[in-house]
């Protein structure tokens, strides 16, 4: 049901105004020269930008209306003091809180179909290059804030969230700018009806999401101007051709891109994310892996990250027989071990399929983990049956050192 | 016909203004704009013709002193002008009595109505609910004045009625409803206060006149119903977008100013699912959100937070036979010591208490489950710490002249493991876990209470001033704190199951659950089996979503009304405590695989009515204060008039306090009860008629009348009852104070006196009940004037049969016939029966089953009573049934009934039936009735026994 879900989602423009004296302004702006933005902090040009429209201006309540916060944020409010905003007369004032009722990583999520608010929709991402937003820092020392997207939300299960992964940025006191790069060509397509009836296929993104490290007292941001910046450069769609029985090779860059940390956790506990291009940690010296860096935390955290339906939707486990497996390889290096890898497997609905418990993993060397499918699909528990599975977690625990754990190759070996 | 009751019900209520003011006063603009009133229980839909209520322009309230009661005025546009309104004010003047009391205009808030849309029709029945723009909201007119929200705009309307997608049948005027809420002070004098406030509508003024009558009653301060809200900081977060503690107590005080308790503190999060032994804070801030609770009476129950760990826990299963089929069901749970591989706990136990024997053969045969569980170590740990607090802030408060009681966390403290949560709707696994868990949760409340009694102490010194300050001893303080311990509800949401085997909690089932008397008992038995007589029962209920109408429910598209009488069901049926899974819903849910969510799409939080997928509003009775700059929620119709019902509630309660001072029972409180409010409701449901309205406001009126009799002259109506076709009424009154009822004279009465020493004379009187509606007018007056008076319906005919004559209507089946399976009838037999303290003569028929043979596959035996010409309807109260048993061994009896409509019988009662005189009572409102105006055809009574047997059925009382 999730796929026709997101295969059609209708977006409509039109706008509805319910007070009597709308007090909202028009934030779009257009065909306005763009001709150089920031990566991060750091000048770079791009001359295929050409246009822009303004996501939220930060100006009033309604706006304000198109966000939601998530993981014990803080507040999110209206500022109105001008020491605080770059464009017109309101900016939206952040405060990260140190003390939540829960510690969960903090995060803003901001729609891109805001039609029931103010009948505008920008989830089309086919001429997207970049996100920028202007931040004020209040901090006096140097912060990070993650940028991501995410492609399907199901806050109802976490787990099941279809997303990027988060990008951190270094934040100085003061103004910056903070732009992400939009690799469009890796979105999930989806098919939406366009404004002249017709169905199309785009990339498409639900919400832009805006993560926050706690610290010892509350951080405060200022954000304004949120903007899509466009391009008239068409788009090359990859074509995500799969060879027989393979889930993922973490060989191009979309595939790591595209999984998830666990948002339950406080945002210091994420692992870092990398596609690891050195040959000597792939599993047979060719394509690439994924790098997952485990931040330090002595107390032993379980943390890690969701592979989910942008690989697993497009892998029926019933064409496979009990005497099967399903396979994937861990590697760890001496210099920065991790002691066990941990998986577990889902089903849409956030039932437990399996838990493997804790893999010792031997450090310096490529380990190959084989799950059968008989034992999935037939287990001790009513919910066991792998042809449901539409997550897939790998974790380990974070120690007092950075541990450092690559994964390759997750597919399926067949018996014969 | 419920369609009627928005559109076109006038009810007597109105009857009275609407003489008052000519059609000329309240039009404007030369017929542009209707300026009417209404109460506040009904909803007046903002795209829906009312012309005919124009007339109504009086805006009439009664209240009692230290309660709200609301008024609504309506601007109703006429879509033949369509004139806009640029904007509108209303202002309100000083009241005045006949003997000069002020009624001050600052008692007054007033409120613009904002319409939220309903896009489809939840509910499955046919109550005439249509989609369309409902008002909810309640924004403060200054801010509504602020934001420009005061006005009537054609063109805006239109425009959202595209957004939506909405399309009226046909051209409608336009109605803006304005919410004016009065505060009455405790202090007000009692009287009917009149004025006039003005509404200016674009420079026109609009004079509105204005009558309250406050009783002579003050509502105490504080709820005596219990409540578990659902205020979820996430939820709020969404709305608000701040998840501050701040922003949450904001949250928090406005449903304790409701008499609502929010499910738990704020420490507790979401789901109370909360390791708050973690760190020192997070405990530190929970003991000081406890003790700010046990210090305002507002509070009246919390659930303690709880984690989770993982267990080993084994079941056992027996097979039994279900309609010849082996069934497997759960018999045993157990855990097992780690180091010495002994049982150590298990849920079914012996009669004493302790431990079952699990064989050995039963080991080898046990099914183990690694499964999260409560922590109970932690859980001990928090209840421990809870009993240590309340005692130190005692002591601490004892140089505090403010605080006058000691601190009693205790008495506050309750369960909701909402890991089971619905626990029926989920396998076996979810059994084994809840019943575990549930009855884990009362031995560690018994041991907790055991090391309470043994480490709470004070030393001597802090002894004597302990007592000094609170004028209670510390040992009796202890004990208190004790029992409270050993007597903590927890609660376990779902409905009764054989399969839960835990002996001991509260269960918390739908409303619908709880529909007569019969369905409340099997959850008050249960309670009271695990906990003892002694213990006072605590039913609580629930909704969620469903049922929809006309059950009461608190969802956009139904008639306020229907949560108004929600305080009024609750008290009939002693519900001492109800849970709402949400107030903040700020989601907007997406339904999918059948009944699961994608909460992901962003939504209007004033504007969207359907949030979960299945129920508009449920789950969502506060509105975000951001968006108009208000720190905190904005108040829904809903809300208030949930409230409303709670304190009607709180105000039953405090008159049957007041009765039992005169030693009336429950059962005789409940016959006065359900004379003044038994129409409003059939079970459950809510019994929608034309009248409704001013049915209620009637009900009310006879509360006031009853309360201020019993408060003010000590004259109390201590029951009714039905004695064949004749009315039996008891009242009493303080010795000098003459009672007359129906014009007539007393028939007995005798003095006695009350728990305060007072004394009284109580009076009987017989009235005939041979009207369609009956009354009874009591006078009572001393030897100078008339005290006080009160006039009550009592229902309609009442039919009497003695059961000789029922011997004509028995058969074996529906086609009238009788055949050999009943060897004979006698109706020649007279058998004594007890009543009230006399002997009657029952005149009964006598009917002998044959008997069936050991080897019948059938194991029951029936007969019919055809009872087509007693008029049995939905309408009906009850019939009552005499059932004389001669057998030494109890056999199980099933009453069914069937209709004209529906022939196939289905079950109203099942009882188990002793030796001597059993009395069975069928409740018209439990009954499923396919068309309104069916009638009950046959009864069947169907004995569970192959054997011959023989049982007598004496007096029947129809009561309408």
């Amino acid at each position: 049901m999730k796929k026709i879900l997101i295969g059609l989602i209708c977006i409509t423009f039109l706008f509805g105004i319910f007070g009597c004296k709308s007090k909202e302004t028009s934030p779009e702006k257009s065909a306005t020269n763009f001709s150089h933005i920031y990566m991060g902090n750091t000048l770079i040009e791009d001359d295929d930008a050409l246009t822009y429209s303004i996501v939220n201006p930060y100006e009033t309540q309604l706006q304000l209306s198109t966000m939601q916060i998530w993981g014990y944020l803080g507040k999110a409010e209206l500022n109105q003091d001008n020491s605080f905003v770059k464009s017109g007369k309101g900016s939206l004032k952040i405060e990260v809180e140190s003390n939540p009722f829960v510690y969960e990583a903090p995060c803003v999520y901001q729609a891109l179909n805001q039609t029931p608010i103010n009948g505008k929709a920008h989830n089309d991402f086919t001429e997207v290059t970049h996100i920028s937003v202007d931040v004020y820092s209040a901090e006096t020392q140097t912060t990070r804030i993650g940028v991501g997207l995410v492609y399907f939300w199901n806050s109802n299960d976490r787990n099941n969230t279809s997303q990027s992964t988060t990008t951190w940025i270094d934040v100085q006191p003061g103004w910056n700018k903070i732009v992400y790069t939009v690799n469009r060509e890796s979105i999930i397509q989806t098919d939406i009806i366009a404004e002249d009836g017709t169905t199309i296929r785009v990339p498409y993104v639900q919400y832009i999401s805006f993560w926050f490290e706690r610290g010892e007292a509350d951080k405060v941001y200022y954000f304004d101007d949120l903007k899509l910046h466009k391009t008239g450069t068409p788009m090359t769609v990859i074509d995500d051709v799969r060879e027989k029985d393979e889930i993922c090779t973490f060989d191009q860059g979309w595939q790591v891109t595209s999984l998830q940390c666990f948002p339950w956790l406080s945002t210091d506990l994420f692992p870092t994310l990398e596609l690891n291009t050195d040959l000597q940690y792939t599993q047979y010296n060719r394509g690439g892996s994924l790098k997952m860096t485990l931040p330090v935390e002595a107390g032993g955290r379980y943390t890690g990250v969701n592979i989910t339906d942008a690989y697993l939707d497009k892998m029926d486990f019933t064409q496979y027989s009990d005497d099967d497996y399903l396979c994937f390889n861990f590697y760890t290096p001496i210099e920065n071990p991790v002691d066990f890898a941990v998986v577990q497997l889902f089903t849409s609905s956030n039932e437990n399929i399996f838990f493997s418990r804790d893999y010792p993993i031997v450090a310096g060397k490529w380990m190959t983990v084989r799950l059968s499918i008989g034992e999935l699909r037939n287990g001790p528990t009513p919910q066991t049956n792998i042809d449901n599975c539409q997550i897939m977690q790998v974790a380990s625990y974070t120690k007092a050192t950075v541990g450092i754990l690559y994964v390759d190759n997750i597919r399926v070996e067949t018996a014969g | 016909m419920l369609r009627r009751i928005v559109g076109t019900s006038l009810g007597l209520i109105f009857a009275f203004s609407a003489v008052s003011c000519t059609a000329k006063n309240n039009e404007t603009k030369e017929g542009a704009f209707n300026v009417w009133t209404t109460s506040s229980t009904e909803k007046i839909l903002q795209q829906q013709d009312y012309n005919e209520r124009y007339d109504n322009v009086k805006l009439d309230i009664s209240a009692f002193k230290n309660e709200r009661e609301a008024g609504q005025i309506i601007i109703s546009a006429n879509k033949d002008k369509k004139l806009d309104v640029s904007e509108y004010h209303l202002t309100l003047n000083d009241l005045q009595d006949d003997s000069g009391n002020v009624l001050s205009k600052t008692t007054w808030s007033v409120y613009n109505q904002k319409y939220t849309f309903v896009p489809k029709i939840c509910e499955n029945t046919l109550s005439g609910l249509d989609i369309g723009w409902y008002p909810d909201a309640l924004l403060p007119m200054d801010t509504a004045v602020d934001y420009g929200e005061n006005c009537i705009d054609w063109g805006t309307v239109e425009t959202a009625n595209q957004a939506k997608g909405y399309k009226q049948s046909e051209d409608t005027n336009i109605n803006q409803g304005i919410w004016v809420e009065l505060n009455v002070p405790k202090d007000a004098v009692a009287g009917i206060y009149t004025g006039t406030f003005t509404l200016n509508i674009d420079g026109e003024n609009h004079s509105i006149p204005v009558k309250v009558e406050i009783y002579n009653y003050a509502l105490g301060d504080y709820t005596h119903l219990k409540s578990s809200i659902g205020l979820m900081p996430r939820h709020i977060g969404l709305g608000e977008l701040d998840t501050t503690k701040e922003m949450y107590k904001a949250y928090e005080n406005v449903l304790l100013d409701h008499r609502l308790n929010p499910q738990g503190l704020p420490t507790g999060g979401d789901l109370m699912e909360v390791d708050i032994t973690k760190t020192d804070e997070l405990m530190e801030s929970f003991l000081q959100e406890a003790v700010e609770a046990a210090m305002d009476g507002r509070w009246l129950s919390f659930n303690i937070p709880y984690s989770r760990t993982t267990k080993n826990l084994y079941y056992l299963v027996d097979t039994v036979m279900q309609n010849e089929k082996p069934l497997e069901v759960l018999s045993q749970i157990y855990t097992v010591d780690s180091e010495t591989d002994e049982v150590d706990f298990t849920v079914v136990r012996n009669d004493d208490g302790t431990y079952a024997e699990i064989s050995q053969e039963q080991r080898n045969s046990a099914v183990r489950l690694r499964e999260s569980v409560v922590d109970f170590d932690k859980y001990q740990q928090i209840l421990l710490a809870l009993a240590d607090r309340g005692l130190k802030e005692s002591i601490k408060n004892i140089s505090n002249d403010s605080v006058s009681e000691p601190v009693d966390i205790m008495k506050l403290v309750g369960t909701y493991f909402i890991m089971f949560d619905e626990f029926n709707q989920s396998g076996r696994e979810t059994f084994v876990v809840a019943g575990y868990c549930q009855e884990k949760a009362y031995w560690v409340n018994q041991e907790t209470a055991d090391i309470i009694q043994d480490t709470l102490t004070l030393s001597a010194e802090e002894r004597i001033a302990f007592a000094n300050k609170y004028g209670i001893s510390f040992d009796d303080y202890k004990a208190k704190i004790v029992k409270e311990c050993r007597e903590i509800r927890n609660k376990i949401v779902g409905s009764y199951d054989e399969e839960m085997l835990a002996s001991h909690g509260v269960y918390v089932p739908l409303i619908r659950h709880l529909n007569d008397p019969n369905q409340r008992a099997v959850y008050e038995n249960y309670e009271l089996n695990g906990y003892g007589e002694s213990v006072e029962s605590e039913l609580w209920t629930y909704i969620c979503n469903h049922p929809n109408t006309p059950y009461t429910t608190l969802q956009t598209d139904d008639f306020l009304i229907s949560s108004r009488i929600y305080g009024w069901l609750l008290y009939e049926a002693n519900i001492a405590g109800h849970l709402e899974w949400s107030s903040v819903y700020n989601w907007k849910g997406v339904l999918y695989d059948g009944w699961k969510t994608i909460p992901d799409i962003l939504m209007d939080n004033y504007y969207d009515a359907l949030r979960w997928p299945t129920a508009n509003g449920e789950g969502s009775l506060l509105y975000p204060g951001r968006e108009y700059g208000i720190y905190g929620p904005i108040a829904s119709m809903r809300l208030k008039s949930y409230c409303d019902g709670i304190e009607d509630y709180d105000l039953l309660y405090e008159l049957e306090e007041k009765y039992k001072e005169r030693g009336v029972s429950g059962e005789s409180f409940d016959n006065i009860y359900k004379l003044f409010y038994g129409e409003l409701r059939n079970g459950m449901k809510i019994n929608y008629t034309d009248t409704i309205l001013s049915d209620f406001q009637n009900a009310r009126d006879t509360l006031a009348q009853l309360l201020v009799n019993a408060y003010e002259y000590g004259v109390v109506l201590e029951d009714y009852k039905v004695q064949k076709d004749k009315g039996i009424v008891t009242v009493s009154a303080p010795s000098g104070v003459e009672i007359v009822c129906n014009d007539k004279q007393t028939v007995s009465s005798f003095g006695e006196t009350d728990a305060n020493g007072n004394t009284y004379v109580r009076y009987k009187f017989e009235i005939e009940l041979n009207s369609t509606e009956n009354v009874i007018k009591l006078v009572a007056k001393n030897s100078q004037e008339t005290l006080c008076t009160l006039e009550m319906g009592v229902g309609g005919k009442a039919i009497s049969l003695n059961g000789a004559q029922l011997k004509e209507y028995i058969y074996t089946s529906t086609s009238d016939e009788l055949d050999d399976s009943i060897l004979s009838i006698d109706n020649s037999l007279t058998i004594e029966r007890e009543s009230d303290g006399e002997t009657l003569q029952e005149t009964v028929s006598t009917i002998t089953y044959k008997g069936l043979g050991t080897d019948s596959e059938v194991d029951y035996q029936r007969m019919l009573v055809k009872v087509s010409e007693w008029g049995f309807n939905s309408d009906t109260e009850s019939i009552q049934l005499y059932v004389y048993y001669d057998g030494e061994e109890s056999v199980n009896l099933e009453v069914l009934y069937n209709t004209e409509n529906k022939r196939i019988f289905d079950i109203s009662n099942s009882c188990t039936l002793k030796q001597g005189w059993n009395e069975i009572t069928i409740y018209g409102g439990s009954l499923n009735f396919a068309k309104e105006t069916d009638i009950i055809k046959y009864l069947a009574f169907s004995v569970k026994t192959k054997a011959e047997c023989t049982i007598s059925l004496g007096s029947v009382i129809v009561r309408g």
